[in-house]
């Protein structure tokens, strides 16, 4: 009986600290100095508190950043100059009659997003289409605080350090006056009403949050972490500059975080690519899974081009057959397929109500990357260069995205899927790339797992 | 041609076609080989096709409800005007209806002709058919009154009556 009773206060402890502290909180193993510069890192596999994220593969902007100064990929002449944070009040900059030359953005407010594009140009940073940048904090233990936070005030006194280019898309002669921006890090005092009020972004998160509560939806933006109402906030701006790199204008609006401090705490943020779910109408992702497991290879590189070559084969055999009948679409990236079934009957829907027609179109993503991975992010997609460098990238990934349309009738407009044909068409999706998974790995004589749906190869 | 006759066929093609019609788009929306058109477009045929079909049947039933006494019902009305629009609507109808099970989906856009159509037999009727309906089963609304007036009368009582 006590033993039950303890159990169920233990029980409903653990959910209550769990309700109160959702944001993760780094192990304080995982903070040191390298170089003189801070990494947040993982040197065990150990960490309890933060089990479920993997300090390897999560790009902590922090670290970013250090490694951008520490290598100097893009040098800036003149790191002698100290501009200020971007301000958040059109007002001032019109009653000042300063144009925005760099961009004619009209964004009045402070937004956590790097800089991509702007008017007529984008930059390195730019995603490809239905991709965009999240932000997620991480809560930095309290006897590592003072390393962080000497790190960041460090940062701040570097001045401008990386150099963005513009790549013009179209030209906008009169708005033009620069070609190029420098980045440099600024904070912002946010016990300032003013400036937390021109920061129209949430604290916790970039994302608009799709399906909120009406709670929450009232509180969005959210302005406080934990509860405590935050009182500093470090980003990494973006300002013009000349051929001389001195600035020529004002600094853009949007700005990316790095960390943030509160009355509690300070975190840090970490930057994930993913996938925009809402880009559009009917597309979404049905599947993002680890597939294959290599560590067993000795030989990784050959062991990763055979699986891939095989597992192509069999996605697009999945694919071709019944019941998704879709058409193979060549000339894309090597780790990348598409297929696709145009204003064809629906296989998938078929039935006694219809005649279902689809406009559908998958796009598979895979690559490697080490174990732990951020997955459901997507993001080693994009980074996976990076970590092959430092890291065994001994596991395959991938991400399938899925955008459908559905008629009744070859003919019409063909409008989103209602929630019963998304889930008809994520099953079979799901399906066939578990059934290339299995044959891949059956034919590599490996082992496959059928609960997390990966396949161990062994390949010497 | 007799009232009578008028009054049967006309409320008989109301009561048919009101009910087949509504259960039939409501059953078999969104249905392959039988009625192969989307849900929106099939409801968007029902609230089309329902309420002016209703209307006359609420006029047809009231008439019956309470038929007046009527000594010479011969009215003079070609009986092509009666019957005609009835049957070329529901023929168009029904016609519709087979073509686009035919055609599955296939070529054709079911859901625009299916609501073209309902519209169209809907105005064709609005324009003939509800007039022989108000006048072959107006009658009631009069009597019906008179009947009351004259009870009211009877009974000494001070009812509003218009009319």
């Amino acid at each position: 009986m006590r033993k039950i009773l303890f159990l169920l206060i233990s029980v409903a402890c653990k959910s209550m600290l769990y309700g109160q502290n959702k944001i993760p909180t780094i192990c304080s193993e995982n903070i040191f100095l390298d170089r003189d510069s801070l990494v947040l890192i993982s040197i065990t596999d150990n960490c309890v508190a933060y089990k479920n994220y993997c300090t390897n593969a999560t790009a902590f902007l922090l670290n970013y950043i250090n490694r951008k100064i520490a290598y100097n990929y893009y040098p800036v002449k003149r790191n002698n100059i100290f501009p200020g944070p971007p301000v958040a009040n059109r007002g001032l900059v019109d009653n000042y009659r300063i144009a925005d030359p760099s961009s004619g953005h009209t964004v009045s407010e402070i937004v956590f997003y790097p800089l991509t594009s702007g008017h007529g140009f984008k930059t390195k940073y730019a995603l490809p289409p239905h991709w965009r940048y999240s932000f997620q904090i991480h809560k930095i233990p309290a006897d590592k605080e003072r390393l962080v936070q000497s790190n960041l005030d460090t940062l701040i006194k570097i001045g401008l350090y990386d150099k963005i280019k513009k790549e013009i898309e179209f030209s906008v002669p009169f708005l033009v006056t620069s070609d190029q921006f420098a980045s440099y890090i600024q904070s912002y005092d946010l016990t300032d009403t003013a400036i937390l009020n021109g920061i129209n972004m949430d604290l916790e998160s970039n994302i608009g949050k799709p399906g909120m509560s009406a709670e929450e939806l009232a509180e969005y933006p959210k302005k406080k972490i934990e509860n405590a109402p935050p009182t500093k906030l470090w980003v990494e701006c973006y300002i013009p500059i000349d051929s001389s790199d001195i600035p020529v204008g004002i600094p853009e609006r949007n700005v990316t975080p790095v960390a943030v401090q509160t009355k509690k705490g300070l975190y840090v943020y970490s930057e994930t690519i993913e996938p925009a779910l809402f880009a559009g109408p009917g597309l979404f992702t049905q599947f993002e899974n680890p597939v294959f497991d290599l560590s067993a290879c000795k030989n990784l590189d050959f062991a990763y081009q055979k699986v891939i070559e095989i597992f192509r084969e069999e996605i697009s055999e999945q694919f071709r057959n019944y019941p998704l009948h879709a058409d193979l679409i060549t000339g894309l990236a090597p780790n990348q397929l598409r297929f696709e079934r145009r204003f064809e009957e629906s296989n998938v829907l078929k039935g006694f109500s219809g005649p279902y027609y689809e406009l559908s179109t998958y796009t598979i993503n895979f690559w490697s990357g080490p174990k732990g991975i951020h997955i459901n992010s997507g993001a080693g997609y994009q980074n996976s260069d990076a970590y092959r460098k430092n890291y065994r990238n001994d596991h395959i990934f991938l991400v399938e995205m899925t955008a459908l349309q559905i008629n009744v009738g070859k003919k019409g407009g063909y409008p989103e899927p209602t929630n019963d044909q998304y889930s008809a068409y994520a099953k079979e999706v799901r399906k066939a790339l578990l059934n290339a998974v299995e044959n891949t790995t059956k034919q590599l004589n490996g082992k496959f797992n059928q609960n997390t749906g990966i396949g161990i190869i062994t390949l010497n | 041609m007799k009232a009578n006759s008028i009054r049967n066929f006309l409320g008989l093609f109301y009561l048919g076609t009101t009910t087949l019609l509504g259960a039939f788009i409501l059953i078999f929306g969104e249905s392959r080989n039988i009625l192969p058109i989307s849900k929106t477009d099939a409801n968007s045929s029902f609230q089309i096709i329902i309420p002016t079909f209703i209307a006359q049947l609420t006029i047809i039933f009231r008439w019956y409800a309470s038929p007046p006494k009527i000594e010479n019902d011969d009215i003079n009305i070609p009986r092509w005007v009666v019957i005609a629009p009835p049957i070329l609507a529901l023929l168009i109808l029904i016609g519709t209806i087979l073509l686009i099970a035919a055609d599955n989906g296939a070529s054709l856009e079911g859901g625009q002709i299916f609501k073209n159509i309902v519209t169209f037999i809907v105005s064709i009727l609005g324009a003939t058919t509800v007039f022989i309906v108000a006048r072959v089963f107006g009658e009631a609304k009069k009597d019906v009154l008179d009947n009351i007036a004259k009870s009211s009368v009877q009974n000494g009582g001070g009812g509003h009556v218009g009319g």
